[in-house]
């Protein structure tokens, strides 16, 4: 069944089983793997079926700190979500990643790398990519050659849309805004949207899942937080806060050995990790053009000769390679990254609009610079390759302007944790003190890994779904 | 401490201390190996690039 709010003027109220607030990859993933259990689900999306300015609109906000994106670009707000325009990087998560208690309580998932491994194999089935991720290692080095897989990409919407228009178990219902949650002793009966031009409907639903982005699941919260006083779920829960991102920044070019240096993909292994105490970071070696090779090889003919005739040699056989070295790591979860709201201005419907606060740490320089360390002193022993390290890097000055920031990748902020102190949700994604609001997507994250979210955010939707079928 | 040659009191020669010419020799060829090395892992930075000693 499908609705467009917009153009439906009396729709009357109906109930539901579960009602999915977003139809992005964790709203549509959580839609179509309840919709074979026989429970009624409504499937609610506050944009249409394509991009329009009134939607992407709501999106608008602030951001203070580090030079970020604009919040209006950095996501798409109709049916589909940002799977409208993401580029189908697919890896999941790490064993590590689960393990960093070690470096405080905040890093602590209250689930398993295996509680989400499980679900790999579907959620690589709906990105359709194969489920092979096996990392290349040895035992005597620190670096790891590692794999993604890239989806076609799948976009949610091209893939979904129909079945979900022809579902009988999902009732779909688009250009509905949501604009408040209704309800007593901490459950939520009701939930309130708007259309753009004033059209209104209730729905009533035994579970809420608010399923509506990194950043948006956060917002939302915060300002039901504000109107109702913490009405449905726990006082001073940290909502919005210790939200994350992977960094994303050029550290250099080099010129690699191709058979010793096979890889487009690298990371250090965990144990490098652990005994440098930082945080993951994947490095990417993209290849440069003949002539982007030939100018780096003149570089070192000047500064280094018997090198740069070694490298001539080898490039004559076609064996070494001009690459470009960008970096992606993991930021530390830190109270101070938080999506807020602005006291100052809302959106078309009311509702504040976002401040988003975001800084790069001291601990994600380490991350970073120790990370580069061990690259390059794993290039040296296997006689790899050379780096030319940029200036800001080498010498530890400010970040790069112009570069490219950052994934797009929209993470915490309703995190996960056994404790409210350092999370919103329970290991079960619902909201702690409440009896039945639950958040979907990246913002559930704990931490963030260096890889992809999209993966992981559809593994966590199979997981929840999972449990709200049985 | 032991010297490197000791006086055998009863031929009144001088006998070579075994173990103490064993650590000199130890230094003499441990130095060297020492040094190489740490020359062999010393970066050297040129405009960026980072490079080893064998480079030049």
């Amino acid at each position: 069944m499908f609705f467009d709010l917009q153009n439906t003027e009396e729709l009357s109220d109906i109930n539901f089983d579960i009602i999915i607030v977003g139809a992005g990859a964790a709203g549509i993933t959580l839609a179509k793997k309840i919709e074979s259990s026989g429970k009624r689900v409504a499937l609610v999306e506050g944009g249409g079926e394509e991009w329009s300015d009134i939607s992407q609109d709501c999106y608008k906000g602030q951001v203070i700190g580090d030079p970020y994106f604009k919040l209006d670009v950095a996501r798409l707000r109709f049916f589909g979500g940002t799977t409208n325009h993401w580029a189908g990087w697919c890896r999941s998560f790490e064993e590590i990643d689960f393990q960093r208690s070690y470096l405080g309580p905040e890093y602590k998932w209250p689930i398993t790398f295996n509680d989400i491994e499980r679900y790999k194999d579907e959620a690589c089935t709906i990105l359709e990519i194969p489920s092979d991720f096996k990392d290349v290692s040895s035992a005597d080095s620190n670096i790891k050659e590692i794999k993604f897989q890239f989806s076609p990409p799948v976009q949610f919407k091209e893939k979904y849309l129909k079945h979900i228009k022809l579902s009988s178990s999902i009732t779909l219902l688009l250009n509905a805004n949501l604009v408040d949650l209704v309800g007593e002793n901490r459950s939520v009966n009701m939930a309130i949207f708007e259309s753009f031009n004033g059209n209104q409907i209730k729905l009533s639903g035994n579970k809420i899942i608010l399923a509506m982005g990194g950043i948006e699941n956060s917002r939302f919260l915060l300002y039901m937080s504000q109107k109702h006083q913490n009405h449905f779920f726990d006082d001073k829960l940290p909502i919005g806060k210790f939200w994350m991102e992977h960094p994303h920044f050029t550290m250099g070019k080099a010129l690699v050995d191709k058979k010793k240096v096979p890889g487009f993909y690298y990371s250090l292994n965990t144990s490098a990790q652990l005994s440098n105490r930082i945080l993951n970071c994947g490095f990417r070696v993209e290849h440069l053009h003949d002539e982007g090779t030939k100018s780096l090889i003149r570089d070192v003919l000047c500064l280094a000769p018997r090198l740069g005739s070694k490298l001539v040699k080898l490039a004559d056989k076609n064996l070494v390679c001009g690459v470009e070295l960008r970096a992606a790591w993991e930021q530390a979860p830190n109270i101070e990254n938080a999506v807020q709201l602005d006291v100052n201005s809302v959106d078309s419907f009311g509702i504040p609009r976002t401040i988003l606060r975001w800084h790069k740490t001291e601990f994600d320089r380490k991350t970073v610079k120790k990370s580069v360390d061990e690259f390059n002193r794993w290039l040296l022993e296997i006689d790899g390759g050379r780096i030319q390290l940029l200036d800001w890097i080498l010498n530890d000055k400010e970040y790069p302007e112009n570069d490219e920031l950052a994934g797009y990748h929209h993470m915490g902020g309703t995190r996960m944790h056994q404790s409210t102190t350092f999370g919103v949700v329970d290991a079960n994604c619902k909201v702690h003190g409440s009896n039945n609001l639950f958040i979907a997507g990246s913002s559930v994250f704990t931490t963030g890994g260096h890889n992809n979210p999209t993966l992981p955010i559809v593994q966590l939707s199979l997981k929840l779904a999972n449990h709200l079928i049985i | 401490m032991h010297k490197l040659f000791d006086i055998n009191p009863v031929r009144k020669k001088y006998k070579l201390n075994r173990r103490s010419f064993l650590k000199v020799i130890c230094i003499l060829v441990g130095m060297p190996l020492l040094f190489a090395s740490i020359k062999h892992k010393k970066l050297f930075i040129k405009n960026g690039w980072l490079l080893k000693a064998e480079d030049f």
